[in-house]
Formats: C-alpha cells, sequence, structure tokens
C-alpha cells in the first residue's frame, strides 16, 4: 500500500468520523436546546399548578417558608420545587443525549444518574418533611415556654429546630450514601452533646423550674373533671 | 357520626323512672365534697317549684373513685326524707357512668339522653362544685323552659368585676356580636333547656368531638342562638366557686374555649354571616344580691408576660396577624401598662386570631396559645383601668367593648370571606 494511498485511505476515515461526529453533537446540541425548552415549560407549568393548588399556603402554615426566607432564599416554595423538577428532567434528557455522542462510559453515568434519582428524591423529600417538623416543634417550644414564663424560649426553641434539622440532614446524607460512617458519628457525638449539656444545665441551673415543672405536670389532678374544669370562664 | 346506641344502663333507668316532667342533672368526677349539697338543692328546688310532679335528680359520674355517687345518693335521699310527703315520693334520684370521651360533654349527653326518654319537658344541668347554689335556681332555669315560653335558659350570675375574664374579653361580646341574643354568660355552666332544644342537641354530630370533652358550654348557647331557638337569661346572684388567679394556667383553657367557639364559626358560617343580629334575650327575675368570692390577681406579672410574649413571638404573629396590627400590639407591650390594651386593638386582634384560624395560619392549637400573652395583656389593662370602679361601673366597660365587637362585625365579616376565597 502507498503512502498516498495509506493517507488517502485514514483521511478519508477520518472524514468519515469527523462527519458521524459532527452529525452527534448537532443532535446532541439539538436535545440540548429541547431539554432545556422543556425543562422551562415543566418549570412554568408546575410553579403555576402548585401554586393554584395552594402549595405555598401550606409551605407557610408548616413553616417551610420561614425556613427558606430565613437561609436567605427568598422566592416561593412552589418556585423551588418547580425548579428542581425542571433541572432533573434537563439532566437526565441531556445525559440521554449525551449518548448519542458514543462516548466510552456515557452510558454507565447515564444508568448511574438514573439509579441515583430515587435516592436524591427520598433525601429532599426528608429534608423538606425534616424542616416543616423542625419549624412545627420549634414554634410550639417557643410558644410553651413563653406561657410558662421561660427566659431562655427562644434559646431552647432554636435548640429544638437544630436538632430536628441536624436529624434529617444526618438521614439525608445517609440516605445518599455520603460518607454514612462519619455522619453516624458525627451526629451521635453532636447529639449526645447537646442532650448532655441540656440535662446538665436543666438539673443545675433550673433546679427550681424542674421542681415546678414536675409539680404542675408530673402529678397533676385528674385532667378532665366534669363541672369544674373550667374556673375562670 | 351519629350518637352511639343507647347502653343497657341507660334503658333500664329510663324504664325504671318510666316518666318525669323535670330533670336535673349533675355531672361529676371525683365532686365527693361537694356534690352532696347541690344535689340535696336541686331536690330541694324541685320540691319548691314543682310539687308533686314527678321529676328526677340525675349523677352523671365519669368513674370517680371518691365516692361521689354514694355522696349524691345519700344527700338526695335524706332532702327526700326531709321534704316527705308526696312532693318527696314525686322525687326520683339516680346515678350512672357515662359513655364517650371523658369530659363535661359526655356526661351532659347522657343525662340528655335519660331526659329524653322520660319524657322531661325541662332539664336543668348544674356544675358539681357549686357552693353558692340555691333552690331558687331550679325554679329560675326551669320553669321558663318548662311552661314552653323558651327553649334555652342561660344563667346571669353577679360576678367579682375580675373574675370570669375569658368570658367578659372574648366569648360574651364576640357572642353577642355575631349571633345577637345578647346572652351575658355563654359559657355559665348551669342551663335550663326545653324539649325541643334538647332533641336537636341529642341529635347533633358532635359527641365524639371536643365538644365532648371540654366545649359543650359555648356549644349549648351557640347552638340555642344559631338555631333561633327562643333564649332567656336568669338572674342566679353569686356563682361562688375557686377563682383563679387569670395569669396562672390558662393556655390551656384558653386554647379549649376559644379554639371551641372559632370552630363554630366555621360550622355556623352561615348564619352569622348573612344579616345582622338583632335583638336582646329576655332577663327573667330580680337581681339577686348575694355576694361573691374577691379575686387576687397580678398584674405585674401578667404585663411582663404580655411585654416578653410580644416580643418573642413576633416571628409567630407576623404569620398569624397583619403587620399594622402588630405594630399597634408592640407597642402597647413596651408601654408596660401606661398605653391602655384598648377595646378597638382588642376587637381587631380577636377577630384577627379568628380569621387566622379560619385559614389554618399556623397550627390551630399553637396560634390560640400564642394568644395567650395578648390575652394577659388586655386582662392586665382592664385591671388597672377598672381598678377603683364598681362592679357595676366596670360591667359598663364590658359592655363598651360588647359594642365594640358589634362595630368592627362587618369587618371582621369581610375578613372571613376573604380567607375562604383564598387558595
Amino acid at each position: 500500500m502507498s503512502r498516498d494511498s495509506a493517507f488517502g485511505t485514514w483521511f478519508y476515515d477520518f472524514t468519515q468520523r469527523l462527519g458521524t461526529m459532527g452529525v452527534d453533537v448537532l443532535m446532541f446540541l439539538a436535545v440540548l436546546v429541547l431539554a432545556l425548552a422543556a425543562g422551562w415549560l415543566i418549570r412554568a407549568i408546575l410553579s403555576r399548578t402548585l401554586r393554584a393548588i395552594g402549595f405555598d399556603a401550606l409551605a407557610d402554615r408548616t413553616g417551610v417558608d420561614v425556613t427558606l426566607r430565613r437561609a436567605g432564599l427568598a422566592r416561593k416554595p412552589s418556585d423551588y420545587v418547580a425548579r428542581f423538577i425542571a433541572l432533573l428532567a434537563v439532566l437526565v434528557v441531556a445525559l440521554s443525549g449525551a449518548l448519542s455522542l458514543r462516548i466510552p462510559g456515557t452510558a454507565t453515568i447515564l444508568a448511574n444518574a438514573l439509579a441515583f434519582v430515587p435516592d436524591l428524591l427520598t433525601a429532599v423529600l426528608i429534608i423538606v418533611i425534616g424542616t416543616m417538623l423542625a419549624e412545627f416543634a420549634a414554634r410550639g417550644v417557643l410558644i410553651t415556654s413563653v406561657n410558662a414564663g421561660w427566659r431562655g424560649a427562644r434559646l431552647v426553641s432554636g435548640v429544638t429546630r437544630l436538632l430536628v434539622l441536624a436529624l434529617a440532614v444526618a438521614m439525608a446524607l445517609d440516605q445518599l450514601a455520603v460518607a454514612r460512617a462519619v455522619v453516624v458519628a458525627t451526629f451521635s457525638i453532636v447529639l449526645g452533646g447537646v442532650v448532655l449539656a441540656l440535662a446538665l444545665a436543666f438539673g443545675l441551673g433550673g433546679r427550681d423550674i424542674a421542681r415546678e415543672y414536675l409539680k404542675r405536670y408530673v402529678a397533676p389532678p385528674p385532667e378532665t373533671r366534669p363541672g369544674t374544669e373550667i374556673d375562670n370562664q | 357520626m351519629s350518637p352511639p346506641a343507647p347502653d343497657t344502663e341507660i334503658l333500664a333507668l329510663a324504664s325504671e323512672i318510666g316518666d318525669a316532667r323535670v330533670v336535673v342533672g349533675i355531672p361529676s368526677f371525683n365532686n365527693g365534697h361537694s356534690i352532696g349539697h347541690v344535689a340535696a338543692t336541686a331536690a330541694h328546688g324541685l320540691a319548691f317549684a314543682f310539687p308533686g310532679v314527678r321529676s328526677l335528680v340525675l349523677n352523671s359520674d365519669g368513674g370517680s373513685t371518691d365516692g361521689t355517687p354514694a355522696r349524691f345518693r345519700e344527700h338526695v335521699d335524706a332532702a327526700r326524707g326531709f321534704i316527705g310527703g308526696d312532693a318527696g315520693d314525686a322525687i326520683r334520684a339516680a346515678s350512672i357512668r357515662y359513655r364517650g370521651p371523658s369530659g363535661k360533654g359526655s356526661a351532659f349527653r347522657d343525662i340528655f339522653d335519660v331526659a329524653s326518654r322520660v319524657g322531661a319537658t325541662a332539664v336543668v344541668v348544674l356544675d358539681a362544685d357549686l357552693r353558692s347554689v340555691t333552690p331558687e335556681w331550679i325554679a329560675r332555669l326551669a320553669s321558663p323552659v318548662e311552661s314552653g315560653e323558651f327553649d334555652f335558659v342561660a344563667p346571669l350570675y353577679r360576678r367579682h368585676k375580675f373574675d370570669g375574664t375569658i368570658t367578659n374579653s372574648i366569648i360574651y361580646p364576640m357572642t353577642a356580636a355575631l349571633y345577637g341574643g345578647n346572652v351575658r354568660q355563654p359559657i355559665g355552666g348551669d342551663f335550663g333547656v326545653g324539649a325541643p332544644l334538647l332533641r336537636a342537641y341529642l341529635d347533633a354530630d358532635v359527641w365524639a368531638t371536643d365538644v365532648a370533652r371540654f366545649g359543650i358550654d359555648i356549644w349549648m348557647t351557640t347552638t340555642a342562638l344559631a338555631g333561633h331557638f327562643r333564649v332567656a337569661q336568669a338572674h342566679l346572684g353569686a356563682k361562688v366557686h375557686d377563682p383563679k388567679d387569670p395569669g396562672s394556667h390558662l393556655a390551656k383553657m384558653l386554647v379549649e374555649v376559644v379554639g371551641t367557639a372559632f370552630g363554630l364559626l366555621e360550622q355556623y358560617e352561615s348564619v352569622w354571616t348573612n344579616g345582622i343580629p338583632s335583638g336582646s334575650a329576655q332577663t327573667l327575675g330580680d337581681a339577686l344580691d348575694s355576694p361573691h368570692d374577691p379575686v387576687s390577681v397580678d398584674v405585674g406579672r401578667m404585663l411582663e408576660q404580655f411585654r416578653f410574649g410580644v416580643e418573642t413571638l413576633t416571628p409567630v404573629y407576623e404569620i398569624a396577624i397583619p403587620a399594622a396590627l402588630l405594630r399597634q400590639i408592640a407597642a402597647t407591650a413596651a408601654s408596660h401598662g401606661s398605653e391602655p390594651f384598648g377595646d378597638v386593638l382588642w376587637t381587631r386582634v380577636v377577630y384577627a386570631f379568628a380569621a387566622a384560624f379560619r385559614r389554618r395560619a399556623i397550627a390551630r392549637d399553637q396560634l390560640l396559645s400564642s394568644l395567650t400573652p395578648l390575652y394577659l395583656g388586655r386582662v392586665a389593662s382592664f385591671i388597672l383601668e377598672n381598678k377603683d370602679r364598681s362592679d357595676e361601673e366596670a360591667e359598663e366597660q364590658v359592655q363598651l367593648l360588647a359594642r365594640t365587637f358589634r362595630s368592627l362585625r362587618s369587618d371582621f365579616v369581610a375578613a372571613w370571606r376573604t380567607e375562604r376565597s383564598k387558595p
């Protein structure tokens, strides 16, 4: 085989491959544009639907809205949910489009990414529910503490919120299999430390309050006493 | 949910009693120390008001462990012996263990059930811990309904100006403004009920709800007003009970009473949002000039809880009530009593909480609990303003508050409707 003819063959193959790759890249770009458009559409529709069914009001009631604002996230909760789902859709479609490039390993990456989606959604769900529970518990503790006249109402409420949120984050990270051993150990140490600190603070600093609390709530008279239950109406 | 099927105890009791025109019901739970006096007084009252008429004194007990039913029987039997003759024989006595959730409402349900089965035309219910009850109470509560002139008789007690603060601050003015009738003691606890209303009570689908546990008094009054039954109120003199400092142990009470009243706003929305109520319940009998117990209050502690509560619970109030209202509250709280918690501000607060309750701004129990510091602020303000006034002069201030509730009623109706239309 002559050099000219060998080069000619190589050049022919090269142009063929380049042409095929060009088509693939163009296809990928087209898929990407479509994915972005679909994502935008999904976001718009989902955002409006969630608002229409009162999702933001629900988030407001359950404390999610407050938590987001506290974290500096000023958009409506429905917008974040819509954006998240739209982003997932774009990612999945984009990875599918990458398959068309026939890059080695793309199929594996796509399979792994798709397999990761349920765990990711579960983790997000855990964080959302954890946030709601944290806000609910913190608010309940705050109101009860204020009505009991405890000066440390804000502190107790804040610790409650932090503990519930920490538990939710630890569970979410565990769901995502992110440094499981470290997460569990860290959470156990922090929780143990907080509980010990609270026990010491309550036991040593608040003996009178503890005595009053126990007198009032541990050995109260029967709760329901028909005829006498509401004496100061 | 329909009322539970009658148990054999009630059927057997009704069968044994046969018929009774007037029934006096006494709900109880570990009231052994006080029920004897109430039961004996009820028997004497029946003999005095309805001599020779077949009647029943019925104790509906929640499983007392201090011998309450035995004390009840013992005192009624002694009273019957004292009355003697046909008048004594006409009075029967019975004690039953009520069914359903623990609470005064469940006790009432079984009293009403028995009364209905024995064909009673009038039922009187009395609290088991009354120390000031007299035989005349039976006549004043039962006669107007027994004669068929009225369906419901509410009590009109003579109270210390600082007693009954939940009634004076919230329940009375709100009930009068929204349902009419001007019933001064909607949650008094001692009532007279006629047969038509008795039937309506028994048919209501509430006996497995909070009404059965703690909301029975406001429910009975509201149902009578909203159902356009003929309502009256009878002077009974003082209601002597163990008064408490309004600043202590009241969050739970506030949640229960105000929660039931707000819940009834939803149930009877079609009644109170349509048309302005008019007319007042007729007041029966002469005022009885019986002495009442003094009430001691700690205004300083109440004002401090008000200030601390507003300062700490601002994030909660921001969700529940309008910002402008919150600013006024904050200014009042910061003044530590020098700026009064006025009628208009307080009325707007109550209506704003009712609207927040309607839209479930936050969990309802939390919302109602968060009202406690504001309520304390209002009560403290009322006490400071009226400390040198007589009971009668303080009563005029309560009437002014009721007028304010009426004057802001249309704003509240509009706000309530707006909440309903939100997604």
